[in-house]
């Protein structure tokens, strides 16, 4: 299947090690979980023993909390910025827990009711009227029936009175069909894992009512500058090959521009000694993977195809005006009172640049 | 949910429990409820005649008073001396040690448990006098966070040292797989052994492996041989005595080489006597979280589980308190929250292989139930549940606190006078001996001990600080006792105490002019542990404000401190970074901020002033880049008049004589320009360069054109505001300006004459319109 498709859903990706931690697990598995929380954390996390690679980098207490929550009948709301693998863990979780990551619904301003609860065959219904063949079941109604789980991405997305459709569900683990004069209700192992951008909150807030059916867990934007060097390195050269492009990419360019991102995002210095301004605009690593790959495409188009600074910064001033020609200031501040003073020869690149930022 | 203490469920332990030389030993780690719960059933269970503890020898007299009915812990047995010192200095502070005790400390325990059945208990550590003389002798200055190196602490066998006490405990934990010590200890002792025996047990194995992983010092010898020593010269039967030490000391007296013998006139034991007072103590001071020692990061949640019986209790006491505290702090919250969050932090528990749930799951739930995820939505009010703010009280206190005795003896060294009258007294900072005053006085301003008045202004301009003298008004009430007294719970010492007075003011996300105003105190106060925190913070407010008057402020009082540094041990390199950096981005935000009202045109240009003195009094900052920055600004077309104004005198346009200033200029004073504009943009320029204003004849002209072109309404309607520009002309100026001015009249004169018969204006009536302008208000 993985050679015909762009992408495979993660429990034929990693078919392998899960059946490996399969064979291992031998603690008491929640009804309905294939794994154990215990095999489900080292799925996530990564095992250098049972040689299962980590799929998250970052806090194990916030993965524990995230299978944890699972385990039990509440629901769990994944959220942080854009670009914090948020969709990344819910797809893995659901793969680890009951293999299969398929039963998403994906949020939208037009996401119905429908979409959350069940539609129907309307060719069949008008022909036979109501019964289970016309029934066409959503995500949440299939993972009830089977008790699995079901992922629910950017719930923020959709209107108030589509979110609170969720609420019955969560509350009483069961949908109504009045259409068949019956109610379905969840098998054990059924629980929902939603996702939700803190950054961009969509369409509406979620209600109180609704927040209280989940449990949260925040998961940060990565913080060791040598983890996002590698995923943005690796990414880039990822999209490249996709593209069949060549272009060579430094150590010191990724390092700068990795520096570039982490410093204005956490608003000071990495050796903590002076704090910076930060832009409004969103400073994920998949920004510094959009940036570095635009800056690659420069250089092979346009350029020698050996990308440098002057590149990447023409790439970095539009991801961080892109959502306010203001946050300009901050990345001049930055400039100015930061990598002016710092030696190096992508450093000097991106400072020199600087004036014709002005010009703008 | 009902409050009573419960002791451990056996009536019986086994007498086969940790047993050395026949002595029941038990070994204790401190503050920790199952430990306390152990020590308790163990003497209920043994009866011994005798109850020997870790603690200070010397201060035997005060157990009647430390057990006392009407005591209430968190309470601390304070031992401190009076310090050897020739000069009197505003940092001669007494040398303490604390010695602290709550509910649920396994000494304190011991002592009510001996209490209540009529047991002799006593201390047998070496005196407090020795612990001090061992530090002053191995020159530890202790911190102002250090506590006391005995029993207060973990059950470390070498307490002198805090950062090696860490290694210890962190590295036996990290080798078994957790990420430090206090969640070791509750995972595989204070939640999982119920049982009191094997709890002793196995802490006495604890005990074992810290020392095998530890060279013992003579220090440590000498304080194992002196306990020993009470053991055997006590003349009680060993199996009649129970002995309750640290794990370590435990496990050491069980080695098989161990002997008992010491030097009985070792110089330790020779030291002056110490002095000691029974005191409250209080849960935030016995935080590890506040960076004290005693090791205890969650004070009350730890009383929560003495009191209600175990750390699962104790999570649900907490999360269920959690819900009123998040409501007063205006957040969702209901019980249906802290019903969920309690089943996680279960399910955490079952996850993390622990029988209970304890801090760390606590936290964790509390986060995904209640705080959505942001910890910092229940950081505070969980930070106030589980530390708690409960404060003890003593049932007597015969000496002063050690803040109160440390007052009257440094106003004496010092030689500030102590009255009930208002007195005056007048510092000149070039001084030494008062520079040491002017500490001790702010020390108590930030104390907010009623005392001493800072008379002469406020204290926070460059101005003040740079003529480096002080005025105080001095008075001494009762309330200033009252004040001292209750001052010692933040401190043993006046540093100490107006540390974590300005501190939390310092990590507060307040404006920069506040923190400025904090930092300052840090400065006056002469806290340079605090220095580092107020750069910081001093940064990061200066990156929230994006206000150029503000900044300008800022760097102009990071400036003064530098300036002052000399008589408070500010280091230059420090703070100038901070300056640059300052000074940096308010060149950068003038242009912004030279878009306003104006209102605040007056204000950015004082901030104008400010920085443009800097910028050329101070060899380390970049000139050009204040030039450049001020240049653009004035040529601007959004800047405020008075700010063009400001800044084109600012320029020295006329010196310079820069065509393209000079066209600015014209064109602010061209008919096209309002008379508000024009005068606001003139009251800024003579603001900036009277002088050079008036002594230039073809800006003059320039003036002169401008005036006489107004049609009578609108000369009328601007001539309060150009009665305020010209107001800031000097009498030099004016003498300048008129003889400027009776030339161009005179030329002025002469042309009309020649083009018409008569003038328009005679000379006494142009000499009229500037007498208005300007004279009237010099």
């Amino acid at each position: 299947m993985q050679a015909d498709v762009i992408r495979a859903p993660v429990e034929a990706r990693c078919q392998e090690e899960l059946q490996r931690l399969q064979a291992w697990d031998t603690y008491p598995k929640p009804a309905g979980w294939n794994l154990s929380p215990r095999a489900v954390e080292k799925f996530i996390l990564g095992d250098a023993d049972l040689n299962i690679k980590p799929k998250y980098i970052g806090d194990r207490d916030r993965i524990q909390v995230a299978i944890a929550t699972l385990a039990s009948d509440r629901a769990l709301l994944l959220v942080g910025e854009p670009g914090t693998a948020k969709s990344w863990v819910s797809e893995h979780l659901s793969a680890a827990i009951c293999n299969d990551s398929k039963l998403t619904i994906q949020g939208t301003a037009g996401t119905t009711e429908d979409q959350i609860k069940y539609s129907w065959n309307y060719a069949l219904l008008m022909a036979e009227g109501p019964s289970d063949r016309s029934l066409v079941p959503s995500p949440i109604l299939t993972a009830m029936r089977e008790g699995r789980i079901a992922r629910f991405e950017e719930i923020t997305r959709c209107v108030a009175e589509v979110q609170d459709a969720l609420i019955s569900i969560l509350s009483e683990k069961a949908i109504a069909i009045p259409e068949l004069e019956r109610i379905e209700y969840a098998k054990r192992g059924f629980n929902i894992i939603a996702t939700a951008n803190t950054r961009d909150r969509g369409v509406n807030e979620m209600s109180s009512a609704l927040k209280r059916r989940f449990n949260f867990v925040e998961l940060p934007v990565l913080s060791d500058l040598q983890q996002e060097m590698a995923v943005v390195r690796q990414r880039t050269q990822e999209m490249l090959a996709e593209h069949e492009l060549q272009t060579d990419i430094s150590n010191e360019l990724v390092e700068t521009l990795v520096t570039v991102f982490q410093e204005l995002r956490q608003g000071q210095t990495l050796d903590g000694e002076q704090k910076v301004k930060t832009p409004s605009t969103v400073m994920s690593t998949a920004e510094a993977v959009s940036v570095l790959f635009g800056g690659c495409l420069l250089a092979t188009h346009f350029g020698e195809g050996v990308v440098n600074g002057q590149h990447v910064m023409r790439l970095l001033v539009g991801a961080i005006a892109k959502e306010d020609k203001s946050d300009l200031e901050a990345l001049t501040e930055y400039l100015e009172t930061v990598a002016k003073k710092r030696d190096g020869r992508v450093w000097k690149e991106l400072y020199e640049t600087h004036r014709w930022l002005k010009s703008l | 949910m009902e409050r009573t203490v419960r002791d451990a469920s056996l009536a019986q332990v086994a007498l086969s429990t940790v047993r050395v030389r026949g002595v029941h030993v038990v070994p204790v780690r401190h503050h920790s409820p199952a430990i306390a719960r152990a020590t308790a059933a163990l003497i209920r269970a043994v009866r011994p005649r005798l109850v020997l503890i870790e603690g200070p020898s010397d201060a035997n007299h005060l157990i009647d008073a430390l057990t006392a009915p009407d005591a209430v812990a968190p309470l601390a047995l304070l031992a401190y001396r009076q310090p050897q010192a020739r000069q009197a200095s505003a940092d001669l502070a007494p040398e303490v040690v604390f010695y602290p005790f709550c509910d649920y400390s396994p000494e304190l325990v011991a002592l009510r448990t001996a209490r209540e059945l009529g047991i002799e208990a006593r201390f047998c550590d070496i005196p407090a006098a020795a612990v001090l003389e061992h530090r002053e002798a191995t020159d530890e200055a202790p911190s102002p966070t250090d506590e006391s190196p005995a029993p207060s602490a973990s059950a470390e066998p070498a307490p002198h040292a805090p950062e090696y006490r860490l290694s210890v405990y962190d590295r036996v934990a990290q080798r078994m797989g957790f990420d430090d010590s206090e969640e070791w200890w509750e995972c595989l002792f204070e939640t999982a052994l119920r049982d009191p025996n094997e709890l002793l047990l196995r802490t006495f194995e604890w005990g074992q492996l810290v020392i095998s992983d530890f060279e013992s010092s003579d220090y440590d010898a000498l304080r194992n041989a002196y306990m020993w020593k009470r053991v055997e010269e006590s003349g009680v039967p060993p199996e009649q005595i129970v002995l309750v030490v640290g794990a370590a000391h435990a496990a050491a007296f069980a080695l098989p080489d161990f002997r008992a013998e010491h030097d009985p006139n070792h110089p330790l034991l020779q030291a002056r006597p110490a002095d000691f007072v029974l005191m409250p103590y209080s849960f935030p001071r016995l935080s590890e979280q506040l960076g004290y020692g005693a090791g205890n990061r969650a004070p009350q949640f730890y009383q929560d589980a003495w009191e209600f019986g175990s750390l699962e209790d104790a999570t649900l006491a907490t999360l269920t308190r959690l819900v009123n505290s998040m409501k007063l702090q205006g957040d969702v919250a209901s019980h249906a929250d802290a019903i969920e969050a309690f089943r996680l932090a279960k399910q955490l528990a079952a996850l993390r292989g622990k029988p209970q749930p304890g801090y760390r799951e606590t936290i964790d739930a509390a986060i995904a139930a209640f705080g959505r995820g942001q910890a910092e939505r229940v950081e505070k009010p969980l930070k106030r549940l589980m530390i708690g703010e409960r404060i003890g009280r003593a049932p007597q206190s015969e000496v002063q606190p050690p803040v109160q005795a440390e007052f009257y003896r440094l106003a004496h060294e010092l030689r500030i006078p102590i009255k009930d009258d208002p007195t005056d007294l007048r510092l000149n900072l070039a001084e030494p001996h008062a520079v040491q005053q002017s500490i001790f006085l702010h020390r108590l301003a930030v104390a907010q001990i009623p005392f001493a008045e800072l008379q002469s202004g406020e204290a926070a301009t460059y101005g003040q600080m740079a003529r480096l003298r002080e005025k105080w008004r001095l008075q001494w009430t009762p309330l200033t006792d009252v004040a001292l007294a209750e001052a010692s719970v933040y401190g043993n010492t006046l540093r100490e105490v107006a540390t974590r007075k300005i501190e939390p003011r310092l990590a507060q996300r307040d404006t920069l002019v506040r923190v400025s105003a904090a930092a300052l105190e840090a400065v006056l106060c002469e806290l340079p542990e605090l220095y580092g925190t107020a750069l910081q913070a001093l940064d990061e407010a200066s990156i929230r404000d994006a206000d150029f008057a503000s900044l300008a402020r800022a760097a102009y009082q990071i400036a003064g401190l530098i300036e002052y540094g000399a008589a408070r041990a500010v280091q230059q390199e420090m703070f100038e970074p901070l300056l640059q950096r300052v000074y940096t981005r308010a060149c950068l935000h003038l242009l912004s901020s030279s878009d306003c009202g104006e209102d605040e045109a007056r204000a950015v240009g004082e901030g104008m002033q400010l920085l443009h003195e800097l910028a050329h009094k101070l060899p380390y900052l970049e000139t050009g880049l204040w030039m450049e920055n001020l240049r653009e600004t004035v040529l601007s077309e959004r800047a405020q008049a008075y700010v063009v104004g400001m800044g084109l005198g600012l320029l020295g346009f006329m010196r310079a004589r820069d065509e393209e200033l000079w066209r600015c200029a014209k064109r602010m004073l061209s008919p096209a320009t309002p008379p508000e504009q024009a005068a606001q943009f003139l009251e800024g320029l003579l603001h900036a360069q009277s002088g050079a204003a008036a002594r230039s004849r073809p800006f003059v002209q320039t003036m002169h054109e401008f005036v006489m072109q107004l049609p009578d309404a609108l000369f009328l309607q601007a001539l309060p505001m150009l009665r305020r520009a010209f107001s800031k002309l000097s009498n030099h100026d004016i003498h300048y300006l008129t003889d400027n001015l009776l030339r161009i009249i005179d030329d002025d004169v002469a042309a009309q004459a020649e083009v018409e018969a008569e003038p328009l204006l005679s000379r006494e009536e142009l000499e009229h319109i500037w007498a208005q302008l300007a004279w009237m208000e010099s």
